[in-house]
């Protein structure tokens, strides 16, 4: 599997990011945020067009909501560590409980961020995961 | 024996109910506390969450929602408990407000979706839907940003639809679409013409009288463009209103029909004084490539020549630097507008030119579009007008502006830009989101707000609430030291100006004069106007007022959120005239002190409770209840001043059994003054005085309430002393006397005087008087309840010695003498006894 890679100026890979939130606000607001970061976004707000993309094309990190129609988060996130162990997987959720949270942490979920969250934390959750994996 | 048995046995279990019932009743206090403090903090996230930097969804609107309604519910029961439900009003309201707020929540328009008019006075961007953005932008010129704007009213989207009901549509309009409805010809629905009528009342009202008034279409919603203005409704004469009313609503069914589109729900009408305008214009974005900058486009033309329109180009940051104008030639000596020549002298002694705009006045009109770019989080489309003898533009006409600001860069190469920009500070909290840029000016309390440039970025030590008329004015606020939760934040939130709040050494850090941009969802301030981050500002992560799940959480908090029930004392401070969840929490918070406070006058059995006496070394006897941790456990049926445990009831008695204050001096009083004192006969001597009977506190380790019943006097001491500044109160009562009606009056203009002096709040009516000491850090509720204690040894009987008018001060000073000397007592102010 690639490495992850932080933002490179000389045009090397980003690091790849999908997120995924039935709420249109929240996919409209994590989006410019990761970018401005310098990382490369897909946001979704429906799980199963998600679901196919990831089955497509490995990313580095997915950020998803937990509550969702279709495909929930606690099954995409199985599916994704299933297909792609490398891939590291944020859970957001709006119904945190220690029972979910968990579950997630179980199923190899690398965060767990109870919503409101601050657009810093979450910024800051996958500055460190990109600094974790490019020391590997 | 057996009968005597059997009553001892009654009486203790009526004593154990009475006690039970002291305890159930402090018990229930303590709950609407710990309810309300919930319900406040809860209020207080929900509206820092308006300043962008938490990412919500809807679930989390719902759930706050649904834990304030719990919470406001339960402060409503609890509050019937204590009071045997004498406020069950409030019940009422509670479930008024939360049936609004399941149908904000639901997607409705709130309570005032049915109301066929609406004044600007209640107007704000969370009812656009209801009344279209021209409305709400005059609104909110007047209301929140304090801007010259035409006084008025919105004929709202029901009252247009009630019209176009009345008239038959859109039925008329799906048979034959190229109809028209003709004005003569349609019907003014009662109910409207009414609703109409009120709002002219009132608006003539508050101008002082008649005037010619505006009709103008708008849609409601964001969808403005169309609708064009029908021509010719200005200048209305009030007895003409309904007809020009007519008018404007039947050419608004010509243009859907001749568009083939029905007439919906999308219409409202602004109904505002009409402006007699001497010049009118616009002022929107633009932007220079050459330049690399974006600029504002301001347009002018005399009202009389609207086809000899002047362009203005000027820089888009303070101080709005002129780029280019397009100006046409006149004549000399013809008036550019009522008492301007182009050879008019100015201050300055120059002669002013033939431009329609002077400087100071372009300058004004881009503070208002920036001021609205805020507001709206995008750049304004802004008409203003000139008006005959005003200074300044008055706004006319506002919505969002369609196309581009500018270049936006691409994100890769933002990224450039912030990498190898210098930062200066980073850290502290967001108050509210945002990109500003400008000169940075250090700015404290006492600065006059004028002296404060438009636009500049305000760097502060301190984020004191006095800075909000600075706020207004700038561009930005940085400061050292403050929270996100205060009420400086909440200003800023209110006008949507980026803040930083808690950044250290930022005057160190940036000195004044220095150019920054300031990203506050980034909480960093760089070096230099970065026009690229800048330009970014639309496509960025802030959550702007066009967000569904911004205007959505605006909507719910117009409904939870403003305390309007402030005065205690007044005669509005009703159940009934609660409007929102913190007006209830607020009113159940006063009214359940309240209840603690005729504990002592309503008896309460008290007397018939196992007590133990005090031992003060004061000439009065005073018996202790304690319902939970205000007394050593070890205590036995006397207590001294050290087994007092209760912090608010320990510090009250030192002030109490201070043996100086029952002294007074100076001279003596005779009995001549004694007797030629009194108001009372000798009979009414010789009864039982009025407020006789045992002196009772009840205690608890945070809790105090002392009845102290001194003959012909009651007065009531109720505290409670936490942790939380906004628990902590002092609630003092004092009431009656042995002397005449001028000397009780005068005792207690004394008491009030001291007390005022201790930053107690204080209402006297004739020898009642009551006083408030809230909100205070518990050393503060300490000292006063010591300067309390002191003082009412201090007033003891003195109605009788206060012969004139004169004394009020005399004693006033002796007191405070007095009272220092004891702060020189070493241990007074720490410990438990010196």
């Amino acid at each position: 599997m690639a490495a992850v890679t932080d933002v490179d100026n000389d045009g090397a890979r980003k690091t790849q990011i999908l997120i995924l939130d039935d709420e249109p606000i929240v996919c409209k607001r994590l989006r410019p945020a990761f970018q401005k970061a310098g990382y490369e976004v897909e946001a979704f707000t429906d799980s199963t067009s998600a679901m196919a993309r990831i089955e497509q094309k490995r990313f580095d990190i997915v950020i998803t909501d937990l509550k969702m129609q279709g495909t929930d988060g606690m099954r995409l996130l199985s599916r994704t560590k299933e297909i792609w162990p490398d891939t590291n997987v944020v859970v957001i959720t709006g119904f945190a409980t220690s029972e979910t949270a968990k579950e997630s942490f179980r199923k190899g979920a690398f965060d767990f961020i109870a919503k409101p969250f601050k657009l810093s934390d979450i910024l800051d959750t996958v500055r460190r995961l990109v600094a974790g994996n490019s020391k590997r | 024996m057996r009968l005597g048995l059997l009553r001892i046995k009654r009486n203790r279990s009526a004593s154990a109910q009475e006690l039970e019932s002291v305890h159930s009743l402090f018990a229930k206090f303590r709950r609407i506390q710990r309810l309300n403090t919930r319900a406040l903090e809860l209020m207080a996230e929900m509206e820092q969450t308006l300043g962008g930097e938490y990412i919500f969804d809807r679930s989390f609107l719902e759930s706050s929602v649904q834990e304030l309604s719990t919470l406001t519910h339960q402060v409503v029961y609890s509050l019937n408990a204590m009071s045997r439900n004498s406020y069950v009003d409030l019940f009422d309201c509670y479930q008024n407000i939360r049936g609004i707020l399941a149908d904000i929540l639901g997607g409705g328009a709130g309570p005032f979706a049915t109301h066929l008019t609406l004044p600007y006075s209640i107007l704000g961007s969370e009812l656009e839907p209801l009344v279209g953005i021209l409305n709400v932008g005059l609104a909110e010129a007047r209301l929140r940003l304090d801007l010259p704007a035409p006084d008025g009213f919105a004929v709202t989207v029901a009252g247009c639809r009630l019209f176009w009901q009345e008239n038959g549509l859109p039925g008329m309009l799906e048979n034959d679409v190229r109809s028209e409805l003709q004005p003569v010809d349609a019907v003014f629905p009662a109910a409207l013409e009414s609703a109409i009528q009120h709002e002219l009342e009132s608006l003539f009202a508050r101008r002082g009288g008649p005037t010619s008034l505006t009709v103008r279409v708008c849609a409601g919603g964001r969808d403005d463009d169309r609708l064009t203005e029908p021509k010719g409704l200005t200048n209305v004469p009030p007895h003409l209103l309904l007809s020009a009313c007519k008018q404007a609503l039947c050419e608004s069914a010509g243009q859907l029909a001749a568009r083939n589109e029905q007439v919906d729900d999308c219409v409202a009408l602004a109904v505002h004084e009409a402006l007699p305008a001497t010049l009118f214009g616009s002022i929107t974005a633009a932007y220079s490539a050459e330049l690399s900058s974006a600029l504002f486009r301001v347009t002018a033309a005399p009202a009389d020549a609207p086809e000899r329109t002047e362009h203005y180009l000027i820089r888009k940051v303070y101080p709005f630097d002129p780029v280019r104008s397009e100006v046409l030639a006149k004549s000399w000596d013809k008036s550019l507008f009522p008492g301007t020549l182009p050879l008019s002298q100015t201050q300055k002694g120059l002669y002013r030119g033939s431009a329609l705009l002077e400087p100071e006045f372009l300058k004004t009109i881009a503070e208002y579009a920036v001021t609205f770019e805020r507001l709206l989080g995008c750049m304004p489309d802004l008409h203003w007008a000139r008006i005959e003898g005003e200074q300044k533009p008055v706004v006319t006409d506002i919505k969002p502006a369609t196309g581009t600001t500018g270049e936006v860069a691409e994100w890769c190469e933002l990224g450039q830009v912030i990498a190898g920009a210098e930062v200066l500070l980073r850290g502290g909290e967001t108050a509210q989101t945002g990109i500003a840029a400008g000169r940075a000016v250090h700015v404290s309390e006492d600065d006059a707000p004028e002296s404060f440039p438009y636009g500049a970025v305000a760097f502060a030590r301190a984020a004191s609430p006095r800075l909000s008329p600075i706020l207004r004015r700038a561009s930005a606020i940085v400061t050292e030291l403050g929270t996100s939760i205060g009420h400086l934040a909440t200003i800023a939130r209110e006008l949507r100006i980026p803040g930083i709040f808690g950044v250290a050494e930022a005057w160190e850090r940036v000195p004044a004069g220095t150019e920054v941009t300031v990203d506050a969802g980034e909480r960093t301030v760089y070096r230099g106007i970065i026009e690229p981050l800048l330009a970014c500002r639309e496509c960025s992560t802030e959550l702007y007022p066009s967000d569904p799940e911004y205007a959505t959480l605006r909507h719910l908090l117009r409904w939870i959120l403003p305390l309007q029930l402030i005065d205690p004392e007044s005669n509005e401070f009703s159940a009934q005239n609660c409007r929102t969840y913190h007006d209830i929490i607020h009113f159940a918070h006063e009214r359940s002190i309240e209840e603690l406070l005729h504990m002592q006058e309503r008896g309460r059995g008290l007397a018939d409770l196992q007590t133990r006496k005090i031992d003060l070394g004061a000439p009065l006897d005073l018996f202790v209840i304690d319902i939970g941790g205000g007394i050593a456990a070890n205590a036995g049926s006397t207590i001294s001043l050290a087994e007092v445990i209760s912090e608010p009831f320990g510090a009250f008695l030192r002030g109490l059994s201070d043996d100086e204050m029952w002294q007074r001096g100076p001279g003596s009083i005779s009995i001549k003054d004694i007797f030629s004192g009194l108001d009372r006969t000798f009979a009414a001597m010789t009864n039982t005085p009025e407020y006789a009977g045992r002196n009772h506190a009840v205690v608890a380790e945070n809790y105090m309430n002392l009845g102290l019943r001194l003959g012909y006097h009651f007065s009531v001491v109720d505290s409670y002393l936490g942790d939380s500044v906004n628990q902590n109160y002092i609630y003092f009562r004092f009431v009656g006397g042995f002397a005449d009606e001028k000397r009780r009056r005068r005792r207690a203009e004394l008491i009030r005087a001291i007390l005022e002096e201790m930053r107690f709040k204080v209402v006297v009516k004739g020898d009642l008087v009551v006083g408030k000491f809230k909100i205070a850090q518990r050393e503060e509720v300490v000292s006063a309840l010591v300067r309390l204690g002191e003082l009412t040894g201090f007033t003891r009987q003195l109605d009788i010695s206060m012969a004139s008018e004169d004394q009020v001060e005399e004693l006033k000073s002796l007191f405070r003498h007095k009272a220092a000397r004891g702060v020189s007592s070493p241990g007074r102010e720490d410990g438990r006894d010196a």
